[in-house]
């Protein structure tokens, strides 16, 4: 809006001053003043320098590769392709038979259904999405180009190799990411600009795994021996993405031979793009065995040097300090576990995430998210190293006692201990306990039923309740101080942990028939957690037993969507329907509880029920899914680009 | 903003009840107890002018101008932590009302202040010279040069804490340097330098010819392509000056026909936001974690194009002014024919992901191609017969605009092609009813699979149409609509009668020829349904094949955005007539007021809004929202008397 009122004034006060100095006397010295001011306007008028303007809050790119800080700068930038990690509010354990994912809307019950195809792709994360992978591989190849190049005036050669190592590193984990979900993938090494022809085809899968392979080599040769602030690439790190990218390549989904015979769809001249169509299996699990071996010789993990089992408490504890990472100062979380970690996205106070808010029970005004199936908790053993089973009469009535440690460290189920509810919900609930079922409950003399807090008819955001009747919290800091719902948890996020190394090393040792090395380092594993000794050397039997240990080791960490494609046993996992499990508390004869209610095995009968439920997600494996589609716009901007199996071009 | 129907506002005593989620209760989220969001702008506008006279050249002026534009604006948003109070629904006081439980429930539990400010100054300068000439009071001549340069520079910045020792005290001063930031806004440049010049002549006032040219330069485009040239010419014949026409047409008082063509150059915008610098290759600044420590970083703010220049508007127009029947009559007609070439636009829909060029950072192109034509008109009618004056007046227009050339997805189908449509056209699935009955289902041959996400089918669930013919409902069945959420015409209808101290005035409006996507709201456990889709609804009571079934959070498939949610049923199209003023007055006599001391008295009732027919129902027509999240219009009657002392 113009103030007219005060420009008019000001203007006629002017034309008042000046009309009647220049008009009323028209001397020649008005026409010379004039005139000296019209040809200085006209002057004026021809210069367009003023045009050129100086962009004011942005640098130009031509100066970032003049000074190490700002290139240093520009290379910070591309970590940030690894976005929160794993901590998306939609975690990839949804994505699995690891966990259902509670709230409607976000494309997961496409993926699970098997119904994603290249219209409706379903669920897509950030941190493996295919434009956001490209988008940071190309900020790595612009980095190259110019660190390689003659331009740049960075003279310090050590900060110099450390960019270049890290550098090289992340283009080898975005192509990761990229061949993972997709299968080979276009090998872009090149800056484009707007003008150039920007049609690329897939190279085949082998081309890729050198590709990644080579800059995996490159980035240790470049970062060996040097020192690197945390949350940076590390040579070790480099290692890290070797094995994985070799375990992988080993892998039956990527033996040419095996994928088609469990795809039998796939052509001729899309096999080399998704598998090795020649070379020997296991040659590549040689390869796979020694990158891993590489990895393990080269740093010592936390507690793998033990002979035999902890107890049960300390093995929750270990595995509940590793999940933290060293990013919690909760009682008994030992912040050494940090040694675990290899590669992580790690977060401070100015930069967090609100995990505990996106997974936690309603009842703590969190909103379930990831939420446990039947189907993970069933496979956590008995402490003894059984199977369990809900055949078994006592398992039954007392499913979560005496389980595999890790169970405790990585579930909540009905009537676990867990944060002080009256920081966030009042004093509803002194023993604050989950409570997923209905129980009894004395009210005026006469009984009620009714259903517990965390549930989807509690009192509290009960639209926020688990279906599955389990919450998770492997990576929610216990820390009673952290109000879930109000504050944010320093936990970072394992990309890799060195017991990944490991179970890589067992895995490609198994499957080259060196059993007895693959056994002893699995015990290691399950000695930490505080489970027994597994003794078999059967190749077939410790393939079963491995598989099961990788699952439950590494739970929620984003292995389990990948591992049942790699091993091509989809189908008769992720593809299972969903299991809940329904918890009913009957006052035993002659007892009885008035509000608030707790947990009390002396008091209520316990009755738990696992059911398979298809009313929020009716999963179903379709073998498309072991290579995700690529959207039918993506196809129709890059004409070479070849769809995956089962998808239309 | 939502609430549950069946959670209460507030409780017996006063105490605001539970939210959905975040704590946002509307009762208290509404209010200053959440702290306040303020914006200050202050504006001081000055413009100096300098005219003179050449004294010798009769007719010649020479005119300077400068104008400062200064402003500086604050914000200030302070957001202070809430409590909301909860019931266990079994514990009741003592006086039989509920036990509550209060707890914070703002997502924050410490209060925060953000605050910006911003400083701005614009400069114009403008010299002009300007000659007019008469000869002999016959050929009027006015001729017109000058120029103007403009500079726009702005710079502010923003600070934020948290942690205050008092909330009492909304200052920055009371907050904690821990966990604060600090950054710059409001950033920016801007430089345009403009030569134009008019040549205007007639003869006799019959025969009218202009042509006008502008040679705009602009910092938004590379050097060699900064600037424009821009001519337009317009003439004009007043038929009814002429002896032939005076003679033959009498009940036409005067008549005007006219034309004109002109180009008029455009900058390059994206999102209404102007795109500036992108013939540079720049870095923005972000942030990263590193050692425990936030540390700065560069990324790509832009690819350059070096190679992209003004986009041009060619507008033509031919029209005609008329007055008749003692000029109680006037009428206008305008049609005219805009074609906006070398469109800036980015090249969003070619350019493949595994560039790595993420579509923000495309640079504008002169890449499209849009025409937009229509016509406008008025007609309107004003006599007195005695005590009795009447008015009557229509107006109306219509335009509809189309893509000639936009960059499209290579590949994409013809029917779902952006060429050819209208701007913003909506891409659709085909509605076709709903299945009524498990019975439907049975019959039904079509491969719903694809969007349903793995769902069976359920009576209540919407049918469309295979457009493909595949036998698969897929993107492929989605059409692009030859319509867009703009009505293509839009008029007005007025009368005005007085007689004697009466007085009265209608005003209507409407529009056709528009669509608008309506009914998509928050819903089920999260919000409640609108009253028109609960009403008309797939239920097993009332089983219908128009009405799809409701779902909880429109997780079906056809109200679920990650699958088919935009298809026809939600369109509607949004024509109205609408009874926008009716105002009836009553003047006092003057004479007889004079005598009380007061000069003027009226007395007045007028409406507004008062009635509307419309297609969509639910809401106002004239909302541009899809889930009514719209400020409405409101129906208003006002009785009023105005005095004049």
């Amino acid at each position: 809006m113009k103030n007219t009122n005060l420009s008019e004034i000001f203007r006629r006060l002017k034309m008042i001053k000046k009309q009647s100095s220049i008009t009323s006397k028209s001397t020649k010295y008005t026409k010379k003043l004039f005139i000296m001011t019209a040809t200085a306007l006209a002057l004026q008028s021809c210069n367009t320098d003023f045009l050129n303007v100086t962009p004011p809050n942005q640098l130009s790119a031509d100066v970032v590769w003049n000074d190490a800080l700002t290139a240093q700068a520009y290379i910070n930038d591309i970590y940030n392709g690894f976005e929160q990690g794993g901590f998306n509010e939609q975690m990839l354990a949804s994505v699995s038979d690891e966990a259902m994912f509670t709230h409607p809307g976000r494309g997961i019950d496409i993926v699970n259904s098997g119904s994603s195809n290249p219209t409706t792709l379903g669920w897509v994360h950030g941190t493996w999405a295919w434009g956001r992978m490209y988008i940071y591989i190309r900020y790595c190849n612009v980095a190259m180009q110019q660190l390689n190049g003659a331009d740049n005036k960075i003279t310090n050669q050590d900060m110099k190799e450390k960019m270049l190592g890290q550098v090289h590193f992340l283009r080898a984990y975005y192509y990761q990411q990229l061949l993972r979900y997709y299968g080979g993938v276009p090998l872009v090494d090149k800056v484009y600009t707007i003008d150039d022809d920007m049609d690329i085809a897939r190279n085949t899968y082998e081309e890729c795994v050198n590709f990644i392979i080579k800059d995996c080599d490159e980035a240790y040769k470049y970062l060996n021996g040097k020192s690197m602030d945390k949350g940076r690439a590390t040579a070790l790190a480099s290692l890290a993405i070797k094995s994985r990218v070799l375990l992988y390549a080993a892998s039956d989904q990527h033996d040419g031979a095996k994928l088609k015979g469990k795809v039998s769809s796939i052509s001729h001249d899309m096999l080399p793009i998704l598998a090795y169509t020649s070379g020997n299996q296991q040659e590549r699990y040689k390869a796979a065995q020694s990158a891993a071996k590489a990895v393990m010789d080269a740093s010592s993990g936390y507690k793998l040097n033990l002979t035999a089992p902890v107890s049960a408490t300390e093995g929750q504890n270990n595995y509940k300090s590793i999940a933290m990472g060293g990013g919690s100062k909760a009682p008994n979380i030992d912040p050494a576990a940090a040694s675990e970690l290899i590669y992580a996205k790690y977060f401070i106070a100015d930069a967090n995430y609100t995990h505990g808010l996106h997974n936690g029970p309603n009842g703590y005004k969190n909103w379930a998210g990831n939420t446990p199936i039947g189907l993970l908790v069933d496979d956590y053993q008995m402490i003894d190293g059984t199977t369990f089973s809900w055949n078994n009469v006592s398992h039954k009535a007392e499913p979560y006692k005496n389980r595999d440690p890790r169970f405790y460290a990585t579930i909540l189920y009905d009537g676990a201990g867990w944060k002080p509810r009256e920081k966030i919900s009042g004093n509803i609930d002194p023993a604050n306990q989950i409570q997923t079922g209905t129980y009894d409950i004395l009210e005026g003399g006469t009984v009620k039923t009714i259903p517990g807090i965390d549930t989807r008819s509690g009192s509290i955001e009960s639209w926020n309740g688990s279906w599955t009747g389990y919450y998770y919290h492997k990576f929610i800091d216990p820390d009673p101080n952290i109000v879930d719902a109000n504050n944010f948890q320093l936990v970072p996020w394992p990309f890799f942990r060195y017991t990944e190394a490991v179970l890589n090393y067992v895995e490609a040792s198994i499957e080259l028939g060196e059993t007895t090395v693959a056994r002893d380092w699995l015990n290691k594993i399950r000695f930490r957690a505080g489970m027994p000794a597994i003794t078999t050397t059967d190749q077939n039997q410790l393939r079963e037993i491995y598989r099961h240990e990788r699952r439950i080791e590494m739970a929620y960490e984003e292995q389990r969507y990948h591992d049942v494609r790699r091993w091509l046993i989809a189908a008769e996992t992720v593809g299972r329907k969903v299991t809940y499990i329904k918890v009913s508390g009957k006052f035993k004869p002659g007892k009885t509880m008035s509000a608030p209610y707790r947990h009390d095995n002396t008091v209520y009968d316990y009755t738990y029920t696992p059911v398979v439920d298809n009313s929020q997600e009716n999963r179903s494996w379709n073998n498309n899914l072991y290579f995700r589609p690529f959207h039918r716009d993506e196809l129709n901007k890059n004409s070479l680009l070849k769809q995956n199996p089962g998808y239309t071009q | 903003m939502r609430g549950r129907p069946n959670e209460p506002a507030f409780w017996p005593h006063g105490e605001p009840g539970p939210a959905i989620e975040y704590g946002y209760n509307p009762v208290v989220s509404t209010t200053d107890l959440t702290g306040f969001n303020k914006t200050i702008d202050d504006y001081l506008q000055t413009t100096g002018k300098i005219d003179f006279k050449i004294p010798g050249v009769e007719g010649l002026k020479l005119t300077g101008s400068a104008s400062l534009d200064k402003s500086w604006k604050r914000g200030k948003n302070w957001r202070t932590p809430w409590t909301l109070y909860s019931w266990d629904k079994t514990t009741l006081l003592d006086d039989g009302t509920p036990s509550l439980t209060g707890s914070v429930s703002s997502p924050f539990t410490d209060a925060r202040l953000s605050e910006t400010m911003a400083n701005r100054l614009g400069v114009n300068l403008t010299a002009m010279a300007t000659y007019d000439k008469v000869i002999n009071n016959d050929h009027t001549i006015s001729l017109l040069a000058g120029l103007t340069r403009e500079t726009d520079k702005s710079s502010g910045f923003n600070a934020f804490r948290r942690y205050f020792l008092s909330t009492l005290i909304p200052e920055l001063s009371f907050g904690e340097n821990k966990e604060q930031t600090i950054g710059v806004n409001d950033i920016f440049t801007r430089a345009r330098l403009s030569y134009f010049g008019r040549v205007n002549y007639n003869y006799q006032e019959k025969y009218l010819a202009e042509f006008l040219w502008r040679v705009d330069g602009s910092y938004i485009f590379p050097p060699e392509k900064r600037f424009g040239f821009f001519p337009g010419v317009s003439v004009g014949w007043v038929l009814s000056k002429e002896e032939f026409f005076k003679d033959n047409v009498q009940f036409v008082n005067s008549l005007k026909i006219r034309g004109s063509w002109g180009q008029m150059g455009a900058e390059a915008f994206a999102n209404n936001t102007l795109m500036e610098y992108q013939f540079f290759t720049l870095m923005n600044t972000g942030s990263g974690v590193f050692n425990d420590q936030v540390v700065k970083t560069l990324w790509e703010a832009n690819v350059p194009n070096q190679n992209f220049t003004w986009e041009v508007a060619n507008n033509s127009n031919v029209g005609l002014d008329a007055t008749f029947m003692d000029n109680k009559f006037s009428f206008t007609f305008d049609y005219f024919y805009n074609q906006r070439s070398n469109v800036l636009a980015q090249r969003i829909a070619s350019v493949p992901e595994s560039t790595g060029i993420p579509f923000v950072n495309l640079p504008p192109e002169n890449i499209g191609n849009l025409k937009n034509s229509g016509y406008e008109f008025s007609l309107n009618y004003q006599t007195n017969i005695n005590d009795f004056t009447f008015g009557a007046g229509i107006n109306g227009g219509y335009a509809k605009n189309k893509v000639l050339f936009m960059d499209e997805i290579p590949g994409a189908p013809d029917y779902q092609r952006r060429t050819g449509a209208p701007t913003d056209a909506w891409l659709l699935y085909q509605y076709d009813g709903v299945f009524k009955d498990m019975e439907a289902i049975n019959a039904n041959t079509l491969d719903y699979s694809a969007i349903t996400g793995g769902a069976d089918l359920r009576p209540g669930d919407m049918k469309f149409v295979d457009y493909t013919g595949d036998g698969i409902i897929d993107g492929d069945d989605q059409v692009r609509m030859d319509k867009n959420s703009i009505p293509t015409f839009t008029g007005g209808l007025n009368l005005n009668a007085a007689y004697k101290g009466f007085d009265l005035t209608v005003l209507m409006q409407g529009a056709t020829g528009g669509l608008q996507m309506i009914g998509i709201t928050e819903s089920g456990d999260i919000g409640n349904y609108l009253d028109w889709s609960y009403q008309n609804r797939w239920s097993i009571d009332n089983p219908s094949d128009e009405f799809p079934r409701l779902s909880n959070r429109n997780t079906a498939y056809y109200q679920d955005g990650n699958k088919a949610l935009n298809n026809t049923y939600w369109v509607r199209n949004n024509n109205y007539l609408r009874l926008k003023n009716i105002e009836l007055g009553y003047t006092i006599n003057p004479d007889i007021l004079n005598k009380i001391g007061v000069k003027g008295l009226r007395l007045y009732m007028n409406g507004i809004n008062l009635f509307t027919i419309d297609k969509i129902k639910i809401w106002d027509p004239e909302s541009t929202n899809t889930s009514g999240q719209y400020y409405p219009q409101a129906k208003v009657i006002n009785f009023g008397l105005k005095a004049t002392l």
